[in-house]
């Protein structure tokens, strides 16, 4: 009995030494696979400098064997600040925005964008026509106060399905940059518009053309007065005659 | 209605107005003259 004893406490101490020699040859061999013994030591070079949008390069060289190899260094991504309005959009111009990167602050950079123009709000207010005036639509932009009317309608009141455009007004301070951003001459011909306007209630009457029933009352006038030439013509020479006979019975008392 | 209408129409109306009260003017002138008048024979006309 106290031999078997005596083979387990053997077998036990010879296993836990290989182990405690095995465990020390493996951190060993692991710690120095520089083939001039010993770890490595690796003296780390940047090549390229990573920036926001690139990658750059990292070298390690060993400094007793001259092992080289690279590492990518990712690139750092930008941290924007928030956006900024350099000019504002109106409704007929372009905006502009900045944002600047405040991760690096030895190198200023910034981003832009475009505001696009916001274009015309307007709100319509419309006067109804009545027996003596047209009607009248004044479009008005609730942001920068452009306006512009449209006449409707006809002053007799009637028919407002013939409702024709009868000007185009405009008062607002900015008409330059209008007519070079969108090139139409809508301002320009503001005042010239809205003078047409005012007449073009009175030129709608006379513009109708000569028809059959003027043809007629024409007619009729041109019959009438041939057929009371022809009817009191004979009677007015029975009168001069009448005359001429008096004044030779005269002459000839 | 258009006004060159109206003023034609009004034209017409007064051609016509004029032109009958003349006509009875002179018919009435005329039946005047007339009854006045005497008939001869034709050798009883001086001249003739």
């Amino acid at each position: 009995m106290s031999g078997v004893f005596k083979f387990n406490k053997w077998l036990s101490l010879c296993i836990i030494t290989a182990l405690i020699v095995c465990g020390s040859f493996v951190v060993s061999y692991a710690g120095s696979d520089c083939p001039q013994g010993g770890e490595h030591d690796y003296t780390v070079t940047i090549v390229k400098r990573a920036t926001e949008n690139t990658d750059g390069v990292r070298k390690y060289v060993c400094s007793k064997c001259g092992d080289t190899y690279t590492e990518a260094i990712p690139a750092t991504g930008h941290k924007w600040s928030s956006w900024v309005t350099d000019k504002k959009a109106t409704c007929t111009d372009k905006g502009y925005a900045y944002r600047k990167c405040i991760k690096h602050t030895e190198f200023t950079h910034y981003e832009y964008k475009t505001l696009p123009a916001l274009g015309h709000d307007y709100q319509v207010k419309i006067t109804a026509p009545t027996s003596t005036s047209a009607g009248m639509k004044v479009y008005t932009c609730s942001r920068c106060g452009d306006t512009y009317s449209v006449m409707f309608g006809s002053a007799t009141g009637g028919n407002s399905s013939t409702a024709t455009i009868k000007s185009v007004s405009k008062t607002d301070k900015d008409n330059v940059s209008k007519l070079t951003d969108d090139g139409k001459s809508k301002a320009a011909t503001s005042k010239s518009n809205t003078a047409a306007a005012t007449k073009g209630t009175s030129s709608t009457t006379a513009a109708v053309p000569f028809g059959a029933a003027d043809a007629a009352i024409l007619g009729a006038n041109g019959v009438a007065i041939l057929w009371f030439i022809l009817l009191l013509l004979p009677l007015i020479r029975v009168m001069f005659w009448v005359a001429k006979k008096r004044r030779e019975a005269e002459e000839d008392q | 209605m258009i006004t060159r209408r109206i003023v034609g129409l009004i034209i017409l109306a007064v051609i016509i107005v004029v032109g009958i009260t003349l006509y009875i003017v002179l018919k009435n002138k005329v039946s005047d003259v007339e009854s006045d008048l005497v008939i001869r024979n034709k050798g009883e006309i001086k001249g003739k």
